[in-house]
């Protein structure tokens, strides 16, 4: 009874057997488990913790000495007076012309 | 189940499961090992769960077949149909009489359970497990299948 169909599934089976079975060690791969991720997340932040630190700490460094550096001094000792720089000159809106009274004048 | 009983199971059935998964896929060693792999992932990681009541084997060929239909669904999304015809001719030109051309020619069920059946030598309860269709379905797909397998090799013969 069904001997046709058979032996057809059998001749199959037949083909079957030169198939290349991958290895089960090949299929089966390992995924990593969580508590291994955990650990991974839990290193790559600690790393960046680490390198922000470090960056933030020369920062500071760098301008507390920065702050040391600026001495203002006065370079020479002897003109220990003081002279205004801004000299009161007459402004040209203020100037009168010596012949000015004479136009006066004339109009009256 | 423990881990370790898992395993000598998986490695038990590897053969049989690679050899299903590929019928499943179109006879494509590639796809068929990807959808092994996330079988045992699945499996490994809790996300199909065996709850013992019938054979493994039963449960693990389901778990196959249910996530091939859905990693072809994603992978032949743009893909045409006639890919997957090519693949069956390609390999059957090789052989003298094209076994899988001519089973190809029945419905994907009826390939399907006459696979199960006379390759894997599953009973009709079986299958119904595996496929989670009702067994008056499957004894109709075996039936039919069974006589249009039979007009097929008959017209070969010819």
């Amino acid at each position: 009874m069904d001997n046709d169909i058979k032996n057809f599934f059998k001749e199959i089976r037949k083909l079957d057997d030169n198939i290349d079975i991958p290895a089960f060690e090949e299929i089966n791969i390992k995924r990593n488990s969580p508590r291994k991720e955990y650990y991974a997340l839990v290193g790559i932040a600690a790393s960046f913790l680490i390198v922000f630190s470090l960056f933030f700490t020369d920062e500071k460094v760098q301008t507390e000495t920065n702050d040391t550096d600026y001495v203002i001094t006065l370079s020479d000792e002897n003109t220990t007076n003081t002279e205004s720089l801004i000299l009161e000159e007459s402004s040209i809106y203020s100037w009168e012309a010596p012949s000015e009274s004479l136009i006066n004048n004339f109009n009256d | 189940m423990d881990k370790s009983r898992f395993e000598h199971l998986l490695r038990k059935h590897h053969k049989n499961a690679f050899m299903w998964a590929r019928q499943c896929c179109g006879y494509r060693d590639e796809e068929a090992k990807e959808v092994l792999q996330i079988v045992y992932l699945k499996i490994v990681e809790g996300k199909a769960v065996y709850n013992q009541k019938g054979a493994f084997k039963t449960w693990l060929f389901s778990v196959i077949r249910f996530t091939a239909i859905d990693h072809l669904k994603k992978e032949r999304k743009y893909e045409e149909l006639d890919v997957v015809n090519e693949v069956v001719e390609r390999e059957s030109d090789a052989d003298p009489v094209n076994y899988k051309k001519l089973l190809a020619q029945l419905s994907e069920r009826q390939q399907q359970v006459l696979l199960l059946a006379f390759y894997h030598e599953m009973t009709l309860t079986e299958i119904a497990e595996v496929t989670k269709l009702h067994i008056g379905t499957i004894r109709t797909h075996y039936e039919r299948g069974k006589e249009g397998l039979r007009t097929l090799i008959l017209k070969e013969k010819v």
